[in-house]
């Protein structure tokens, strides 16, 4: 293939990433930023680099947070599928194989669909292809051993793409030197500094999937793919048409993504990114295309329905009871989402202060939110514990996108008067609890019911009172009262 | 030209030897330091206590000076003190004062401020560090969490167990027997759960829930002999307050029980006088094994009437012996009818205290603000609240040193939220020193941390605690089963 056409193929793959992730996926970008808070603190970069990957997983982070601006994150996306498919090029020796180079991009495009998937993965997937394309001009056992060792730390398991390609390039004996390292470095790695990570773990790679102790087969399979294609071009027949195999490929990935893609969790993810925006209007014509399918998505649409004025259009939209107004605590970073933005404008404050809390908690990879601190520095600014809501501030102030609102939020501490002049605090302060009592899910319409009475004014909490008292005549008594576990804090 | 360069220079010249010699302002006040190390008393050879000065201050220098003409400087964004020095200058001013000089430097000159004291007790502190829980404090999840040790003597800690190598799974307390890390248990929660006890560097993993009790163990405490342990048995639920700013969650208990566990055959000894009706928890074993302190509440209708829910501490006498506990309880405190609660009963290693949280209902301080320590005289029955230990915020999960000459305990009065471990010293009167906040090297450290201290207690020797293994042992199921003795 040559030099142009490897040229307009490749943009024309970033084109269609970035189409297909706008147009397919809204929201991913937003949700994956929303799950991490990017600090510009040594301490942050130290605690990243205290792991196997840290370094992959710092500069994949460092990308994500730019995804606060949806628009941004997708073509930085974009950017790096390409900036790897091209690494993969480089590291060919013939170049009438460049179709191939795209393989492994977009099986990484189809992996990505899965939510749970970290950037993290593919940064550490190009860092090692990288090297690799290094290694084909400057082969050396030497330098390939520090590689090696260094990058088991720097970017995870995922160096042993190089080390496998650098073995199947050498094809002598000192292949062995590389295969004992590799051995050799994991077993160390895992006696010292990854002594608090199970095998399975520090094998997998610590930052490449967010659930801990799951190590998808893909993932398995991508890396595979991106280490032996390079040799395989090496030993395969020089091809009569490159342009049939893109099409190929270019079919492969269509019927890839149309499997992998999952409508309900990509609705869901579209949902809560509008709520984030508020964009109600958007929520709305969203569901009139496709009916909310789940409890969760209903809240948001509800929650949509009643901000945007259209409460009274309830009915035409698909309902799942009560639990479709405002879901009772579940322990994930997606459920809470929606019903903690419903607490707040409610003006239940300590509801919404412990939803956020709770789905921040639940990001399983001990990231935090901004997002979410955010959210708690608001309630407690309202609670009027400002020691703490300082502590979120100064978080949130070594951030790029939340530094600013951060430095604002700041003048609300310690300064009654500046709140009840901020028509979103005074008014939030207006509605709230006067008196103290346990919250009990199960008993949500006497909790609106006292809210409404407190204050007329309240007349979200009327409307949520009404639709929460006609959704409960269709449902059944044996939903079950959750309570939680305590956990001694 | 060439005058009016000669000129510029002199003038740059004078205006900075002008600014140079600017004289130290004094100040009448104390300084406003982080943490509030002013009037405190420490051991001799701890950690040394690096403390901060208001932001607008852009640099910070203390002297520490003793009567002997001896000092030890800190310059810099913080007061840090060097390890080694603080030893020294504490070691020699055992049960004497130092003195601390403080100035911060603000809008090109020096504040000097009003010096303080540091008191260094005459008891030492020798134990070699402290353990506890970290992770966020706040409701049902966390993200993060994990045991860890602290050797008090210089600024290092390691972690003992983080979840990360138990994903899924909470742990419990660490427990060890008066400080002792030879032998210690902890509990894992969730669906690979145990009871993991070490003793001389062996573990295993328990099954501490029968049939004859209603859960598995959950506050544990170990007899002086090794050879015994009390649990109690709790069902543990926790609701949330909604109406104000004042507290947030509120943990109760639907039922819960006492029982003794013989850790060398790994059997229950059950007594009904334990497993009433009423709500028993948190047990605890005099020093000389013979007691068993615990907390019990006359049943209410929970949570309806959590605020009803009152604890008296009580005792039962327990012979090892025979493995049997005495005909009756005793009342050694009657919280009940004073409207109050007791609970978390910690008797000291010399067997003369016992440290106890004093709040206004429930059984679980940690989030009562009113919540604090108070102090039994187990000679003659008298109580007293540890009034500079306390604060107007919670105080809570609180335990002695091997020598029981001091205290550790949590506070919420950093922030109102996130509970740190403060040191203070008891005297032979019982009444407690002033408390210092366990130094960080970087005194900002708390108010960038987003972890809360948890069950802190004192370990004698460091706590050896191989990680390798556990993980496969974790998730292998395999138990020991803890049987009823008949």
């Amino acid at each position: 293939m040559n030099k142009t056409l490897q040229y307009i193929s490749s943009a024309a793959f970033a084109i269609a990433v970035l189409l297909f992730r706008l147009l397919l996926y809204p929201g991913a970008a937003g949700f994956q930023e929303q799950n991490q808070l990017f600090l510009f603190t040594w301490d942050y970069f130290l605690e990243r680099m205290s792991v196997s990957g840290g370094l992959a997983d710092y500069i994949a982070e460092f990308i994500t947070q730019f995804s606060y601006i949806p628009c941004l994150g997708e073509i930085l996306l974009a950017i790096l599928l390409t900036v790897f498919q091209r690494s993969i090029a480089m590291t060919f020796d013939r170049s009438e194989w460049y179709a191939l180079s795209f393989v492994a991009p977009v099986m990484m495009l189809v992996y990505m669909s899965d939510i749970y998937v970290m950037l993290s993965f593919l940064v550490a997937l190009i860092l090692a292809v990288l090297l690799c394309a290094l290694y084909r001009r400057r082969p050396g056992i030497i330098w390939a051993s520090v590689a090696t060792v260094l990058g088991f730390w720097l970017i995870g398991p995922a160096i042993f793409v190089f080390t496998l390609y650098a073995c199947l390039r050498e094809k002598n004996l000192k292949v062995l030197i590389l295969i004992v390292l590799s051995v050799l470095v994991v077993m160390v790695s895992r006696w010292t500094y990854l002594q608090q990570y199970p095998w399975k773990t520090v094998i997998s790679g610590i930052n490449y999937y967010r659930l801990p102790l799951t190590v998808p087969a893909f993932q398995l399979i991508i890396a595979i793919v991106t280490a032996f294609l390079p040799a395989l071009t090496g030993i395969l027949p020089t091809p009569k048409k490159s342009a049939g195999i893109l099409v190929g490929l270019f079919i492969g990935a269509g019927l890839g993504c149309y499997f992998s893609y999952q409508r309900d969790t990509v609705e869901l993810i579209a949902y809560d990114q509008m709520v984030r925006n508020e964009d109600w209007e958007g929520i709305l014509k969203r569901a009139e295309k496709y009916q909310p399918d789940s409890e969760l998505g209903s809240v948001s649409v509800n929650l949509a329905l009643f901000m945007s004025g259209r409460g009274s259009e309830l009915p035409r939209f698909k309902q799942f009871g009560t639990r479709g107004l405002i879901l009772p605590n579940i322990r994930d970073f997606i459920s809470n989402s929606s019903s903690s933005e419903v607490f707040w404008r409610l003006g239940m404050i300590n509801e919404s202060l412990r939803y956020a809390f709770d789905t921040q908690e639940s990001l399983v990879n001990n990231r935090k939110s901004g997002r979410w601190m955010c959210r708690m520095a608001e309630c407690q600014i309202l609670n009027g514990r400002y020691d703490v809501a300082e502590k979120y501030l100064d978080i949130l102030n070594h951030s790029l996108f939340y530094r600013k609102w951060a430095k604002n939020e700041r003048r609300y501490l310690r300064n009654e008067e500046a709140i009840a002049s901020d028509p979103v605090y005074s008014y939030l302060r207006s509605v709230r609890y006067k008196n103290d009592f346990l919250y009990y899910y199960p008993e949500m319409d006497k909790m609106l019911a006292i809210l409404y009475s407190q204050n007329k004014n309240n007349v979200m909490a009327a409307w949520y009172y009404q639709a929460w008292t006609a959704l409960k005549k269709y449902e059944t008594d044996d939903e079950q009262i959750y309570t939680g576990n305590a956990h001694g804090n | 030209m060439m005058n009016r360069y000669i000129l510029a220079t002199l003038t740059a010249i004078s205006i900075f030897l002008v600014s140079c010699s600017r004289e130290t302002v004094l100040r009448e006040e104390l300084p406003q330091i982080f943490p509030d190390y002013i009037g405190v008393t420490v051991p001799a050879g701890t950690a040394p206590l690096n403390f901060d000065i208001p932001e607008e201050y852009s640099k910070v220098f203390a002297k520490v000076s003793d009567s002997r003409g001896n000092t030890l400087t800190a310059k810099g964004r913080y007061a840090g003190f060097n390890v080694g020095k603080w030893h020294e200058i504490t070691e020699a001013n055992v049960g004497d004062t130092l003195t601390v000089t403080v100035a911060g430097y603000k809008d090109g000159r020096w504040e000097q401020f009003r010096p303080f004291m540091i008191f260094v007790s005459e008891y030492p502190l020798e134990d070699y560090g402290v353990t506890y829980r970290k992770f966020a404090p706040g409701y049902e999840t966390y993200s993060k969490i994990g045991i860890y040790q602290r050797n008090i003597h210089n600024f290092k800690e390691e972690p003992i167990l983080e979840g990360s190598l138990v994903p899924g799974q909470c742990m419990g307390c660490h427990t060890a027997n008066a400080t002792s890390p030879e032998q210690f248990l902890f509990h894992v929660r969730g669906k690979h759960g145990a009871t993991v006890i070490q003793e001389d560097g062996r573990r295993r993993w328990l099954e501490t829930q029968t049939d004859s009790t209603i859960s598995r163990a959950v506050y544990s405490y170990w007899h002086p002999s090794g050879e015994y342990l009390a649990h109690s048995n709790n069902i543990i639920r926790q609701l949330f307050w909604t109406g104000n700013n004042e507290r947030y969650v509120e943990v109760y208990d639907d039922v819960s029980d006492v029982i003794v566990h013989d850790v060398r055959n790994d059997q229950y000894i059950l007594t009904p006088l334990l497993m009433t009706e009423d709500f028993e928890t948190y047990p605890a074993f005099s020093r000389d094994g013979k007691t068993l302190f615990f907390c019990s509440a006359p049943k209410v209708d929970v949570p309806a009437q959590a605020e009803d829910l009152h604890y008296n501490l009580c005792s039962i006498s327990f012979d090892k012996d025979t493995e049997t506990f005495g005909s009756q309880v005793d009342t050694l405190i009657d919280a009940v009818a004073a409207g109050k609660s007791v609970t978390f009963p910690r008797p000291s290693y010399d067997g003369r205290w016992l440290l106890y949280s004093y709040a206004d209902f429930g059984c679980f301080p940690i989030n009562h603000k009113e919540a604090d320590l108070w102090l039994l005289d187990l000679q003659d029955g008298s109580t007293h609240p540890l009034e500079r230990a306390n604060s107007s915020y919670c105080e809570s999960f609180h335990n002695w040193s091997s020598d029981s000459h001091w205290i550790l305990f949590t506070s919420r009065r950093g922030d109102s939220l996130y509970s740190r471990v403060y040191i203070a010293q008891i005297d032979e009167d019982g009444n407690a020193s002033k408390p210092f906040l366990l130094p960080q090297k970087d005194p900002g450290f708390y108010h960038k941390t987003l972890f809360t201290f948890n069950v802190p207690d004192f370990t004698k020797e460091k706590v050896d605690f191989k990680a390798r293994g556990v993980y496969e042992e974790a998730f292998s199921d395999q138990r020991v089963k803890v049987t009823v003795k008949q």
